[in-house]
């Protein structure tokens, strides 16, 4: 059975979630934790010893799960291995259960800087120029780390016309070639069924059956015409449809974790999170019962 | 054909999505010096024509914002009126973007005086609750690494009491600036107000 837990935020202890509600892992964000003064400085991380701490004392309740989001690893500008190596030792130092990124491109270098956070995703033009690049970075990746790494499906806002592959056939190459698996977020998948009329069923069926490793579901809002990711509450009766179809067609299931962002506990609450832990329980209960956990 | 020209191209664009699409309207469009091919700057118009590029836009600003809001949470409060403004002229001046709330917030932190001065304001709550968040983070540091007895001089040109409180609309100035001291005291942080025979 796939474990159940929540994304650590600072804003709720795990350990006050007891009973069917006691998640059985923890995510951290690693960024969170370090400070980075940046890639022309020297020394350029550190961490607080208050960091330190909060992760060692999560580390003896939970096995914990880094979910890191600054790698930026389809920048075609440049390839900040320096992240990468602070994400080596964090991980040789603490022992993650398993190491998770996004497949997304956000820092560029320009004139006037040598890495300048986009504030957005830039928009993937799926194809062999982007399909090359983030092949070579997923094997360096795990040729560093010494482990497999988890990669994360994401938003988009603004496709890119005229891409020469859909996302899913990427998807099943970059897998293909590398072994690479993906963290499915389906709340992701969600958006992008919302916002641009993509097909979440059809897109699941057309990613391999042993591709995916881990699923984050979540909730979000509607700004200005548009559907946000942005953790705002428990996943929405949609989202748990489309776990449903993922539980039946993806084998070899890690884990099923919980995002929600802290400044929205107070609308969730904590017994808000800890429904959404036992109704995640019980639909994979349900599909197990029902034989309908790939197997 | 550049991935990497792409997105420094994306990078730029985003931050004024309707100014952009206009200039590559132009058949003989260029994105600065960048080498991007015809089917790349077609791409770009798609994207600047997107609806979606409102929520691009609109997700940049708030997420350029929250490193600054999340460090600097009192002087955000006190700019609150002129927040958007001020949040125009941060991004059409910083193209070095972080999400590292430290750096980029020092960065802000030495940025917003110059702001404000250029329409003659050298005194400003805004100001000295910036002084006073960044005398925290200095005393942080400070306290974390060697010295628990370390102090924090800071200046405030307004009662330090309304300017912790947080916006108002009317505040004045004090007459003589007050000089004010941070220190961590059985885990807390207090702030003494200078003894003016102290020395």
């Amino acid at each position: 059975m796939p474990s159940v837990g929540i994304i650590y935020n600072g804003s709720l202890e795990p350990e006050s979630l007891t009973g069917l509600a006691r998640p059985d892992h923890v995510v951290i964000i690693p960024e969170r934790f370090w400070l980075d003064a940046g890639r022309t400085s020297q020394p350029r991380y550190h961490t607080p010893v208050g960091s330190r701490r909060v992760i060692e004392r999560l580390k003896r309740s939970f096995p914990i799960a880094a979910h890191g989001l600054g790698l930026s690893i389809a920048s075609a500008c440049f390839f900040d291995r320096e992240h990468l190596r602070e994400l080596c030792r964090f991980d040789q130092e603490l022992g993650f259960a398993w190491i998770s990124e996004h497949l997304a491109a956000f820092r560029v270098d320009h004139d006037s800087s040598p890495d300048h956070h986009a504030g957005v995703q830039v928009p993937m033009p799926w194809g062999p120029e982007l399909l090359e690049l983030v092949v070579g970075r997923v094997d360096e990746v795990q040729d560093i780390l010494g482990r497999p790494l988890l990669l994360e499906n994401g938003v988009e806002l603004t496709p890119v016309h005229d891409s020469e592959m859909s996302e899913t056939e990427f998807w099943s190459v970059l897998h293909e070639r590398t072994g690479v698996r993906m963290l499915l977020d389906l709340h992701n998948l969600h958006a992008n069924e919302l916002n641009l009329g993509v097909d979440p069923l059809a897109w699941m069926d057309a990613v391999p059956p042993g591709a995916v490793e881990e699923i984050h579901v979540a909730n979000g809002n509607w700004i200005d015409g548009t559907y946000f990711d942005s953790h705002s509450g428990r996943s929405p009766a949609r989202v748990l449809e489309l776990l449903g179809h993922a539980l039946a067609r993806f084998g070899g299931l890690r884990a099923i974790t919980f995002e929600f962002h802290e400044s929205y506990l107070p609308e969730i609450g904590t017994e808000g999170v800890a429904d959404e832990i036992r109704t995640l329980r019980t639909l994979l209960e349900q599909a197990r019962g029902s034989s309908r956990v790939a197997g | 054909m550049s991935l990497a020209d792409f997105q420094r191209a994306f990078a730029m664009v985003v931050t004024d999505p309707a100014t952009w699409a206009t200039r590559l309207a132009a058949p003989d469009a260029r994105v600065g010096h960048l080498e991007l091919t015809e089917r790349e700057i077609e791409r770009l118009r798609r994207i600047l024509g997107h609806r979606g590029m409102r929520a691009n836009h609109l997700l940049l600003r708030a997420n350029r914002l929250m490193p600054i809001q999340g460090a600097l949470p009192l002087t955000c409060d006190w700019l609150r009126d002129q927040m958007s403004a001020v949040l125009d002229a941060w991004l059409a001046m910083s193209n070095e973007g972080s999400v590292q709330y430290q750096r980029e917030a020092a960065r802000f932190a030495a940025w917003l005086p110059g702001f404000l001065a250029r329409d003659a304001v050298y005194s400003h709550p805004a100001l000295d609750a910036l002084r006073y968040e960044q005398g925290l983070a200095k005393l942080a540091s400070i306290a974390t690494t060697t010295d628990l007895a370390a102090e924090v001089e800071v200046r405030f040109d307004h009662d330090p009491d309304v300017v912790l409180e947080g916006w108002s609309p009317n505040t004045t100035p004090l007459g003589t600036p007050l000089i004010a001291h941070l220190r961590i005291v059985d885990a807390l942080v207090v702030l003494d107000r200078e003894d003016p025979d102290r020395g």
